[in-house]
Formats: C-alpha cells, sequence, structure tokens
C-alpha cells in the first residue's frame, strides 16, 4: 500500500510490478517537476507543452525496466524531459521564438526548477492548512477574498497567516541540510 | 545554502511549480491502459496477418488440386474477379 511517505524507489517498484494506483502516484509526484523543466527550463512553447509533457511519461512507462536505480527516478524523468524538450525544439528550429538558444539559458531555468522543487518539498512538510493557504495565494493566485470565503476565515487574517506560512516554510527549509531529491522524497 | 530565504522569493519559488491541468494528468495516468490497449490491437493485427496467409495458402492448394497452377497473373485475375462480385 503506497502512501504520501512511500519512498520514489517503492513506487517505481510498484509501477513496474503493474500497480496502476502507483503509476498515478508516480505522476502525482513529479508533474510539477517535468511541467517546471517544460516551461522554466527549456520554455517550451505553450501549445507545445502538453504533447511534450505527454511524450515524457510515455516514454518513462516504456522505459521504466531501464531505470538501474528507482530511487533515482527523479533526475531520470529530468533526462528524458530534457531530451524531449530539446527535441521538440529542434523541431521548431526554423521558427523564431521564445525558445532556449544557449545551454546556460537551460542551465538557469534548470537551477530555478531545482531550487523550485527544494521548497516544494519542504512545503509538503508543514501542515495541511499551510500547504492549502500557499498553494492557493501563489499558484493559484486566488485572492485574499477568495481565500478568506473558501477556507471560512476572517478577511483580515489572510495575509498574516500566509506570511505565518512562509516564515514556518523558511524554517523548515534553513532546517535542512542539503537539498533533497527532485521529489522531495529520500531513499 | 538554503539560508537567506526572503519571503518574495519563496512566494515566486511556490510560483514556479504549479499543478498541471488536471486533463494532463488523467491522460497521463491513463498510458498504462492504453499500452495495454495498443499491444492487443498490434496482436490482433499478426493474428491477421497470419489468417489471411493461411487463407491464401488454403486457396492455393485447392488450385492445384483442381489442376491449376496458382501464378501471380492467376491469383490477380482472381481477384479482380472477386472484387467485382
Amino acid at each position: 500500500m503506497l502512501t504520501a511517505a512511500s519512498t520514489d524507489g517503492q513506487i517505481v517498484a510498484a509501477c513496474r510490478a503493474g500497480d496502476q494506483d502507483a503509476w498515478r502516484a508516480l505522476i502525482a509526484r513529479f508533474d510539477r517537476y517535468i511541467l517546471g523543466i517544460i516551461r522554466h527550463g527549456y520554455r517550451v512553447p505553450e501549445q507545445d507543452a502538453e504533447d511534450v509533457f505527454q511524450e515524457i511519461f510515455v516514454k518513462a512507462y516504456r522505459r521504466l525496466d531501464d531505470l538501474r536505480s528507482d530511487d533515482a527516478i527523479g533526475p531520470w524523468l529530468a533526462g528524458i524531459a530534457r531530451h524531449t524538450c530539446l527535441s521538440r525544439m529542434r523541431t521548431r528550429i526554423a521558427e523564431p521564438a521564445e525558445h532556449v538558444d544557449h545551454p546556460s539559458d537551460a542551465d538557469a531555468g534548470m537551477d530555478l526548477v531545482e531550487r523550485a522543487m527544494d521548497v516544494d518539498a519542504a512545503l509538503q512538510q508543514l501542515p495541511e492548512a499551510c500547504r492549502e493557504i500557499l498553494e492557493r495565494f501563489f499558484r493559484l493566485e486566488q485572492p485574499y477574498s477568495q481565500i478568506a470565503q473558501e477556507l471560512s476565515l476572517p478577511p483580515g487574517t489572510v495575509a498574516s497567516r500566509i506570511s505565518r506560512c512562509l516564515s514556518r516554510l523558511r524554517a523548515e527549509l534553513e532546517g535542512r541540510d542539503q537539498p533533497v531529491g527532485a521529489s522531495g522524497q529520500t531513499s | 545554502m538554503s539560508e537567506g530565504w526572503s519571503e518574495v522569493e519563496l512566494g515566486d519559488l511556490l510560483a514556479v511549480l504549479p499543478r498541471p491541468p488536471q486533463a494532463w494528468t488523467e491522460a497521463a495516468a491513463a498510458i498504462p491502459a492504453l499500452e495495454v490497449a495498443i499491444e492487443h490491437l498490434r496482436l490482433l493485427g499478426a493474428m491477421d496477418a497470419e489468417l489471411r496467409a493461411d487463407e491464401i495458402e488454403r486457396l492455393e492448394m485447392a488450385l492445384r488440386q483442381a489442376g491449376v497452377e496458382p501464378t501471380v497473373e492467376l491469383r490477380e485475375a482472381l481477384r479482380r474477379h472477386l472484387e467485382s462480385h
């Protein structure tokens, strides 16, 4: 039985055994990371982003048996994502675009994604109430009024709660000795 | 290395990784089932080709037993004849 605390290796092993719930868990664990690589690492044009996203997971599914260390699924997926993004960009090379022209651009983008994954891993360690309010404000871009209404909070407390949760997030990050893996799960 | 996180930086980094649209993740979750379906179709295609080859062999055998050599020309003529009926 897989849980949020299951390691990457446990999820991969279950995927390999044909467990479809494990495959869903794998996607849930890495979907943000893959999308981050697509959008920020390689700046794949938005109209191609969904195709590239699906292509990455199809390749991963078909090649899962090639993965040497199950706990290295994060970097392995990142490698597939990198090749898939570059391949897609090559097909668009004739189009003047927003795509990445220099490897250093991609490196900077990947660094941003890795830092964001570290923050996400720390976020997962916070209480549910903090996770939810930070998610709503920063990722779903909901205004204070909507957050207050949907979470049944007094309107004046949303900003202070966000600030408190950011402080907890910072404390969680500063309590870490080193960055964790792409999924935030250790082996 | 994780020292000195400002609230602004944390907010920006949180915003870097939104959840993909639900339709994307649902499509990705369906990949194993689709792969099974594709493999099934591939096997059916192979079986179909095998059945057709068996049927051709059976028909050619019938021609030979009737004393007719199934040459390429004859097979083409029979095919045209069958397709016109």
